[in-house]
């Protein structure tokens, strides 16, 4: 099982949109995929029409008493199921503190899950905290959609430091472009000569596409309804980049 | 309820009737009808099968999925939309895939084992957000048979209930139970099929299954032994004929070499005339399907041989693989004239009635009569000191015939002891088994080195004198000999270590407490080299 969360500080900039993209992707290669929405907006849940709730709160995912699989709905797509959102989670990091030994609970908390699953795509909330130091020791990729402008670069700076300082050493860090506006001069500067930083960004980059706002609409993978589309061709070129990338750890 | 449920259904139930009368009565939505055909996938000794596991292609017009998942477990598949049916592993796309299936079948062929046709009428439950909740299957599956005609499996209805949302099929569930008279599925379709066509799968196995008893005259147990070995020639001679994967011409191949091991080793158990005039005919079976397994050996290695090469040298070896593909396909239409020569059907029935008679052995001696324990221990352990003779004569400097008779000792060996393993305690045979396969990989993998060194040297000549070998293949060729040469040596090396763990003293205790007889033979049960 490979664990990939798709992560940045800044919200806004694409995250569950490449995640639940992903997790199709990797569910229609063959994968068991496993997409686990952790942002209390709930996104993700909605984007599969799977309502934002988990019996028993955040506490109850923590309790040790119910198995996390009781909580997984599957989606309309095949090999493809979600642990949904609730509202609750805005509270995860006071309850990891509660429950002891935070930063090592998530990777805990997934391990049963390797028996049915190929592929966990994590769905995280923006911000840094306890949550974000225990998914980054659960996960084996952190996927870092990021906006071609001088803000983004400097958070995903501070990322790519972090990981460093904290001797992260097994989590491989993919930025990568997200919601690139070709009409935006310094977005092309930036994705044509992008800065170094420490960690290399992914050759595809997500553009800015009517398609992708539209997954509101039709609450769908872009591939199921624009497969052909400049955004539904760049995430599949993206996944098979990720893969290559993640296969070769 | 977070299982599939099938459920049969009576044949005079109507499935548009009960489809309607479901769908006004939980407000479901229809689906469509789609026509589907489910072929069932396996190599041809039933791995996948063994493992537990399911795989079969699912056609229709929306496309072909692929279908992977435990027997008995339909709520663990994986689904992958595929192009074409998959021969091998290495043609499916998806790495989870080839990841499960590979380390299964490795180099065998996914073969078409079951044909089920069906037209399957699909209801779902959906909520208020349009999310399906359940999917309802109605079906009257009919197996296709190899002769055009059908069966049919019965109709069925099936309850897939999409996880996390249960009440729906438990609901539909408790309304069918009080309404009509339905009973559960518990079989996989696969199960049910095989079981209508009375199929038993896993029959085949590279092992020969037979039972031996220490008290049966040798002829018998002989010919129990030869017949296993004719029908094992026999299922695999379709495989090789059709060149569906190289495990049919490797299993024959090993087949008609048991015999002739079997047959040299037994002398005297059948009448010696007429085995003489068969070993003769199994050379000639062993000469006609060489060259196309030698072909094959090399194409399984061609990948190794590239990584072998440094990166820049491996596209120059491009032009002899596909020297070897050519010369692999000459080779198999000489090997199926074999095998559809008169000489051929002549040889293998005129076999065949030999062991089918019993009379025959009114012409052998009193030996044949004896009884096959007593002559198993002590040909196994004639051949065992013969190995541990051999093996310790051989030095640093020993020339590679040396080792290539070692070699053929062990195999003998190893033959014997797989054709008489019945009439053994296994955990006492398992040891010397252990070593005796470690020996031989050593010996195995020295000799192909020996081998395919010398088949380059000649396969370089004929590429050259063809005018297909280019300068950079030729130097790729000769680099290529230079790592075999290497690693050969290397090899040479790990046989004394090999050999001693083979012929320790304890172990050889134990062969002789197992197969020596008291106060015969103990010159050669000394300590190791």
């Amino acid at each position: 099982m490979i664990v990939y969360a798709c992560y940045n500080i800044k919200g806004g900039v694409g995250k569950t949109a490449t995640s639940v993209n992903m997790a199709y992707l990797a569910a229609q290669g063959g994968a068991r995929v496993l997409i686990w929405d952790l942002d209390p907006q709930g996104a993700a849940s909605f984007y599969f029409r799977i309502k934002p709730k988990i019996k028993g709160k955040a506490a109850g995912l923590l309790d040790n008493k119910t198995r996390l699989e009781t909580y997984i709905r599957g989606t309309d797509y095949d090999n493809l199921d979600l642990l949904p959102a609730d509202f609750s989670y805005r509270n995860l990091d006071l309850l990891l503190e509660e429950a002891g030994k935070p930063r090592g609970r998530f990777k805990k908390l997934l391990k049963p899950l390797a028996q049915d699953y190929d592929v966990v795509v994590l769905d995280c909330a923006p911000g840094i905290s306890l949550l974000s130091e225990s998914i980054f020791n659960a996960a084996d990729v952190l996927l870092i959609p990021t906006i071609p402008t001088i803000l983004s670069l400097r958070t995903l700076k501070q990322i790519i430091s972090y990981r460093e300082k904290h001797s992260l050493k097994h989590l491989m860090l993919v930025p990568f472009f997200s919601m690139v506006d070709k009409r935006k001069q310094l977005h092309r500067q930036i994705v044509e000569q992008p800065p170094s930083l420490g960690a290399p960004i992914l050759g595809t980059y997500i553009p800015y596409a009517s398609e992708i706002e539209r997954m509101g609409i039709e609450r769908r993978p872009v591939n199921t309804y624009a497969g052909s589309c400049i955004a539904g061709r760049a995430y599949i070129r993206m996944w098979q980049e990720i893969l290559r990338l993640s296969m070769t750890r | 309820m977070n299982k599939v449920v099938e459920l049969s259904l009576p044949q005079n139930i109507r499935i548009d009737e009960l489809g309607n009368e479901l769908a006004s009565h939980f407000s479901l939505e229809h689906d469509g009808i789609t026509s589907v055909s489910r072929t069932y996938l396996d190599s041809f000794d039933w791995r996948l099968y063994r493992k537990r596991l399911l795989l079969f292609a699912e056609t229709s017009s929306e496309g072909v999925r692929l279908i992977l998942r435990s027997q008995g477990q339909p709520d663990t598949q994986r689904v992958l939309n595929i192009d074409s049916i998959p021969v091998f592993t290495s043609d499916i796309s998806s790495f989870v895939f080839r990841n499960r299936l590979e380390p299964v079948l490795r180099i065998r062929a996914l073969i078409p084992q079951l044909v089920i046709q069906s037209r399957v009428k699909c209801l779902l439950a959906v909520d208020a957000d349009n999310k399906t909740l359940l999917y309802i299957q109605f079906e009257n599956p009919r197996l296709a048979l190899s002769n055009g005609q059908y069966r049919m499996l019965g109709k069925r209805i099936r309850l897939i209930p999409v996880k996390g949302y249960t009440r729906p099929a438990e609901q539909i569930l408790r309304y069918l139970k009080k309404n009509y008279k339905f009973s559960l599925i518990g079989k996989d379709e696969l199960d049910q099929g095989l079981e209508l066509l009375n199929v038993e799968p896993a029959k085949y196995s590279a092992k020969l299954k037979y039972r031996l008893k220490p008290d049966m005259t040798a002829s018998e147990a002989l010919r129990t032994i030869l017949l296993k070995l004719l029908e094992a020639m026999k299922l695999n001679e379709p495989g090789v004929i059709d060149d569906i994967d190289t495990e049919f011409l490797h299993d024959f191949r090993v087949a008609v070499r048991k015999t002739r091991s079997a047959l040299s080793q037994s002398r005297h158990i059948l009448p010696d005339s007429e085995v003489e005039a068969f070993m003769r005919e199994f050379g000639w079976m062993g000469t006609v399907t060489g060259p196309a397994r030698d072909m094959h050996v090399y194409l399984l290695k061609f990948n190794g041989y590239q990584a072998a090469l440094p990166e820049d040298i491996r596209p120059a070896l491009v032009p002899l693989r596909e020297f070897l593909v050519r010369k692999k396909g000459k080779e198999h239409e000489r090997l199926v004239k074999g095998l559809q020569s008169s000489r051929y059907k002549k040889l293998t029935g005129a076999w065949r009635q030999f062991l089918d008679t019993p009379q025959t052995e009114t012409k052998s001696s009193a030996i044949s009569k004896k009884p096959i324990k007593e002559l198993a221990d002590k040909q196994i352990w004639k051949v065992y000191r013969r190995v541990i003779h051999e093996g310790r004569n051989i030095r640093a400097d020993s020339p590679d015939t040396e080792l290539h008779r070692l070699r053929i000792s062990c195999k003998k060996l190893r033959y014997l002891i797989e054709f008489f393993e019945d009439l053994y305690p296994r955990s006492r045979i398992r040891s010397l088994l252990e070593s005796l396969k470690q020996l031989q990989d050593v010996l195995g993998d020295y000799h192909d080195y020996y081998i395919q060194i010398i088949a380059l040297d000649h396969i370089k000549k004929q590429m050259s004198d063809a005018a297909e070998l280019s300068i950079e293949t030729g130097e790729a060729i000769d680099m290529l000999m230079d790592v075999l040469r290497t690693e050969q040596q290397d090899l040479r090396k790990q046989f004394k270590g090999s050999f001693r763990a083979f012929a320790l003293k304890k172990n050889q205790a134990n062969i002789e407490s197992i197969f020596g007889q008291p106060g015969k033979g103990k010159k050669g049960g000394k300590g190791a080299a």
